[in-house]
């Protein structure tokens, strides 16, 4: 009896050990129930947010000025939209949380997919444009072989020196 | 498509060090303890080595700055098992990080022991740690590391230059050591534009190549006045 008791102890130990130290990314957890959807639907574009795509490497996290130039004062009656005037009275910036994250070795600039390459949102980013509640992890978990697949369809360059740092 | 090379005069060289400390902030170096140092465990992609001539009093010191050759024949990358050093296509020797599997095969071809291998994990001082370069990814245990000609600078002039519709120009892409350089000892460019910096003083009659005798054409040249009397080869 003690043995099996013992044996489903470490089995759970296991597993749940196995689970921690294996589980792809950490739950992303935003301080704001974000809508996007809402957002696209009353005519933003992801650039209206995500200023820096075309400049740098980093699309960006909004800051808090870009949410008051529309939520200075209500547009809805939403416990959270009002979170972003709190945010605002305490004089801080709403610690938003990076979904998509690619490993430090990895060089990848927006301005040079989007603005150059003519890539869209979408292809890396599936259909965050349409979620009504912010996913705690992203659609497409990118793999080098997603890359690679788009470099050599477009036909440029698949040196790993291009990328890799 | 460009063929990067670099030049040191080494009659400008004052052995200041100033470029083996701009390329240690630039790429992340990581420090090792003197006990590690004394196991021959220090890692400098670039180091200036002394070479004293001369008996006292009459002494005299030369410095040969010394980074990865990125030779055009490397003995190194023939030798990597999975393609984790590999010459590319600008003529600059590749070394893959996530894709080294730390045989070290590289670091005993290398003839110029330019290749180090990361016997720790890297360990900064706390204070340091919002110094290091966020261009340059910081290494894990186990892997090779080398002089990469600061090729992150290199993916970041491309896309600078494509973003204002233009050619790459001289001087766009230039790595930390080059740059720092007070003497102005060091030239940077593309050996294949006959017009560069570069290529032009590869033709004058002071260059040289360290150990070019063993076939590897490599592509950072030294200048020196008169005959270079530096480390021979055994004969
Ligand atoms: S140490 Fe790394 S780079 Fe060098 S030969 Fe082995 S796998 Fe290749
Ligand atoms: S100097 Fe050494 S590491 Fe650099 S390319 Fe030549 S053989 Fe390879």
């Amino acid at each position: 009896m003690n043995r099996i008791l013992l044996f489903t102890v470490i089995l759970v130990l296991a597993v749940g050990g196995g689970y921690l130290v294996a589980r792809p990314f950490s739950e992303v957890v935003q301080p704001i129930a974000f809508n996007h959807k809402v957002h696209i639907d009353n005519g933003l574009d992801c650039s209206a947010c995500h200023e820096r795509y075309s400049q740098a490497a980093v699309a960006g996290r909004p800051k808090l000025t870009t949410c008051l130039f529309c939520h200075e004062t209500p547009l809805t009656e939403s416990p959270e939209e009002e979170k972003v005037r709190q945010y605002a009275e305490r004089g801080e910036e709403i610690p938003w949380r990076r979904l998509t994250r690619l490993p430090a070795h990895v060089y990848f600039s927006h301005r040079r997919h989007v603005v150059l390459g003519g890539i869209a949102c979408q292809t890396c980013h599936g259909h965050i444009g349409q979620s009504t509640s912010p996913p705690s992890r992203p659609e497409i978990q990118l793999k080098m072989n997603d890359c690679l697949a788009c470099h050599r369809q477009h036909g440029v360059t698949t040196d790993c020196n291009a990328c890799h740092r | 498509m460009p063929r990067w090379a670099m030049v040191i005069d080494l009659d400008k060289c004052t052995g200041c060090q100033a470029c083996v400390i701009a390329c240690k902030a630039e790429n992340n170096i990581p420090f090792v303890s003197p006990e590690q140092a004394a196991m021959g465990r220090t890692i400098s992609w670039m180091e200036v080595i002394p070479i004293v001539e001369g008996e006292y009093p009459r002494v005299r010191v030369r410095y040969i700055p010394r980074p990865c050759m990125q030779c055009d024949n490397p003995p190194c990358t023939k030798v990597c098992p999975v393609y984790a050093t590999f010459k590319n296509e600008e003529g600059l020797v590749a070394q893959i990080y996530p894709r080294c599997i730390g045989c070290r095969y590289c670091t005993a071809a290398c003839p110029y022991t330019v290749k180090y291998f990361n016997w720790y994990a890297p360990q900064w001082p706390e204070e340091m740690r919002a110094c290091l370069n966020p261009d340059v990814s910081t290494r894990p245990k186990g892997v090779v590391e080398k002089c990469t000609f600061c090729h992150h600078r290199l993916q970041k002039a491309k896309e600078k230059a494509r973003a204002e519709q233009r050619e790459l120009r001289e001087g766009d892409y230039v790595p930390a050591c080059v740059q720092s350089c007070p003497a102005g000892a060091m030239f940077f460019g593309d050996l294949d534009d006959p017009m560069s910096t570069v290529a032009q003083l590869a033709r004058s009659a002071r260059a040289f190549r360290l150990l070019d005798d063993l076939g590897t054409e490599p592509k950072v040249i030294y200048l020196i006045e008169g005959e270079w009397y530096g480390p021979r080869k055994r004969a």
